[in-house]
């Protein structure tokens, strides 16, 4: 910045609390423990089966899903240029993942899940929905998961591990569903489970089946339960069209881990014994029931006599 | 990612009962992340003689029931609401939503001099003794020593002036008001050369870097209602329609659209119409000529009040009271030769 620019621009400050709260809650964070928080839109296209499939999927994201509803003909994140209307929702929403709904002939019921970093398009994946039924058909089969809660998520299949776009797919997904950090769960919250599994298609790419189970837990005889899976919606079938990785350069900065040292509490050191720590000792009673030596001076009579004496030799002095 | 930890002596037993997945998995139970990438749906169907779905269900059953285990034999303590196992650490990266903020803020220009000539920060107890009221009182803030707010009578000094000296009490006032914009524009500064050195990143979250004067063309308060209102007519007819089609918007009924002075031209063919305004005007000749000394009463009683009136303001203005000079004044408009000329104006 040359010396011109910098005198047309000023310091702005946040003026009211409320809005110093708002920011400070935008602020980016070293560790970043919120779950992402996801956009759901619609492109130029959409069907009715997308829109139930992304409504679906934003009831899975509850609180951290910001649904809109109206036509985008300006959001084809593949294209170049295709995303700058993206990225500003992304911004407005303070939104980290996008899922989109566009339904072309060349790509009929298109799903592009992608995700931001710094509100820039950071990477995406999109994949090609066939079979799909929504949670409603499966009539309140997910009734005991709580909205919110932490799903288990299963990967199945070696293509996971072998093909490029399955790989980028495991990651976003469960990036986006994992939901926020937590660092203890309760074992009676665990209620429901992504399940891919990827299906070999000799000649062509996998396709993959993505299902979402309700947990019900039943008694094993032993202290672990016995869980059984009830389908809860939604179940489709996909195959990966289209996916971009992100730039090396970005995905360095994106994956960088901020150092976090814990504070060593009561330890010194000290010149002459080194390192020296400071223990807590509990207060010690029941000390002047023990038998001690008792010696002349610390009898009461004495202590009395002593006393006064020092009184009268301070009055006198008074006088 | 970390495989079947040596759990308890009863969990191997009730692992087989629960029928759960006892071959390789890669487990993130931070995440609650589970593949099982030696599992291939199609020759497990052909192999049971069941569906697809139905393999794939089976197979995603006996791996959840492992994820199950693995939690129920994490370290765990119980509340109120349940059973809560602690987690470790997720061990799949993502990638952040946000960049990492920078860890240390950028050296203000009195930390770069201290430390460059080696200053280092004292400690200074909070509290200081107050010698007038002989307690210890803070440094700073509430109930400071020295609090400028406590005195109640200021003590005057021999070379003041009454009427000329300022009031001690609004000279505190604007001193610390002085004091407190100093320190600011300080701070300004400080931050202005933290982002020429490091970037926007620098400035703290609830800080913006924003080009001035962008409010200062309209509603800054510079404009003037009149002249703001000019400006709005003026964009008002700026438009290819000169402001006839434009789109209402709230407000805009307000806005009177000046509009030119529109000429009249008069049939060339029409003579009858010709014939009759040189009519009206040799009547109107005539008339002046018979009226004479006649006055319009009512015009010339509002013409002198009017003059009174403006007079009157001239002397408060000027803030000398001559009533008799006006009534001179006024007197002589009323006049035959003044009279006369504001009844004809009249018929004009």
């Amino acid at each position: 910045m040359d010396a011109a620019m910098e005198s047309k621009m000023e310091i702005k400050r946040a003026k009211t609390n409320a809005g110093k709260r708002a920011l400070l809650a935008r602020a980016p964070k070293k560790v970043e423990k919120a779950g992402k928080t996801t956009l759901f839109l619609h492109g130029q296209n959409s069907s009715q089966i997308l829109k139930e499939l992304l409504s679906d999927l934003a009831s899975m994201k509850t609180l951290e899903a910001r649904k809109m509803t109206r036509k985008n003909p300006g959001v084809r994140p593949f294209e170049g240029g295709g995303e700058t209307s993206l990225e500003f929702f992304a911004r407005k929403a303070d939104a980290s993942a996008y899922v989109l709904g566009t339904h072309q002939k060349k790509r009929p019921h298109c799903v592009t899940l992608g995700r931001f970093f710094e509100y820039r398009l950071f990477d995406q994946i999109e994949v090609l929905v066939t079979d799909f039924k929504s949670m409603r058909a499966f009539k309140g089969a997910g009734k005991g998961a709580v909205a919110g809660s932490k799903p288990c998520i299963c990967f199945l299949g070696e293509e996971f591990d072998s093909d490029d776009g399955l790989k980028l797919f495991k990651n976003v997904l469960s990036d986006v569903f994992r939901g926020r950090v937590v660092d203890r769960i309760n074992l009676k919250g665990i209620d429901r489970a992504i399940v891919c599994t990827s299906v070999p298609q000799p000649g062509r790419k996998p396709s993959v089946m993505f299902r979402q189970y309700a947990i019900k837990y039943k008694k094993s005889g032993t202290r672990l339960p016995l869980i059984a899976l009830e389908e809860m919606g939604p179940s489709f079938d996909f195959t990966v069209g289209r996916h971009r990785e992100a730039p090396p350069d970005l995905k360095r900065e994106a994956y960088q881990k901020a150092r976090v040292t814990k504070k060593q509490k009561n330890v010194s050191m000290d010149n002459v014994e080194g390192k020296v720590g400071r223990l807590y000792v509990e207060k010690q009673v029941g000390l002047e029931k023990l038998g001690q030596h008792k010696m002349k001076g610390l009898k009461r009579e004495r202590r009395t006599n002593a006393e006064e004496k020092k009184k009268k030799s301070k009055s006198g002095e008074k006088e | 990612m970390s495989t079947a930890t040596d759990a308890r002596a009863s969990v191997p037993s009730a692992l087989e009962v629960t029928r759960a997945h006892a071959g390789a998995l890669e487990l993130d139970l931070g995440s609650l992340l589970a593949e099982d990438v030696v599992f291939d749906v199609r020759a497990v169907a052909a192999a049971t003689g069941t569906t697809l779905d139905g393999a794939a269900r089976e197979r995603g059953r006996d791996v959840l029931q492992r994820v199950i285990a693995e939690l129920f034999a994490l370290p765990s303590e119980s509340d109120g609401n349940g059973r809560f196992a602690q987690l470790p650490e997720p061990t799949t990266g993502f990638p952040r939503a946000r960049a990492l903020p920078p860890s240390e803020t950028p050296l203000t220009k009195w930390e770069a001099f201290a430390k460059e000539k080696g200053i280092k920060k004292r400690k200074r107890s909070k509290e200081t003794f107050d010698e007038q009221s002989e307690e210890w009182k803070r440094r700073y803030g509430y109930k400071r020593v020295n609090d400028a707010n406590d005195v109640i009578i200021a003590p005057a000094k021999m070379t003041d002036v009454v009427g000329k000296t300022e009031d001690p009490f609004t000279r505190e006032e604007r001193e610390k008001r002085e004091r407190t914009q100093k320190n600011r524009e300080k701070q300004d500064k400080n931050l202005m050369r933290a982002v020429q050195e490091k970037g926007v990143k620098a400035l703290p979250p609830t800080l913006r870097l924003a080009v001035t004067g962008q409010k200062d063309s309209v509603g800054s308060g510079k404009l003037g209602k009149r002249e703001m209102v000019h400006v709005a007519s003026r964009v008002a007819q700026s438009t290819a329609s000169m402001g006839k089609f434009n789109a209402p918007v709230a407000g805009d009924e307000k806005i009177k659209l000046k509009k030119g002075a529109r000429r009249q031209f008069d049939d060339n063919l029409d003579t009858e119409k010709t014939r009759k305004k040189s009519q009206e005007i040799v009547e109107k000749l005539l008339l002046k000529e018979k009226a004479g000394g006649m006055v319009d009463v009512n015009m010339a009683a509002r013409k002198i009040q009017q003059e009174k009136e403006k007079a009157n303001r001239k002397n408060k203005s000027s803030g000398k009271s001559t009533e008799k000079k006006i009534g001179g004044k006024t007197g002589g408009k009323t006049g035959g030769k003044t009279g006369g000329k504001v009844g004809s104006k009249s018929k004009k």
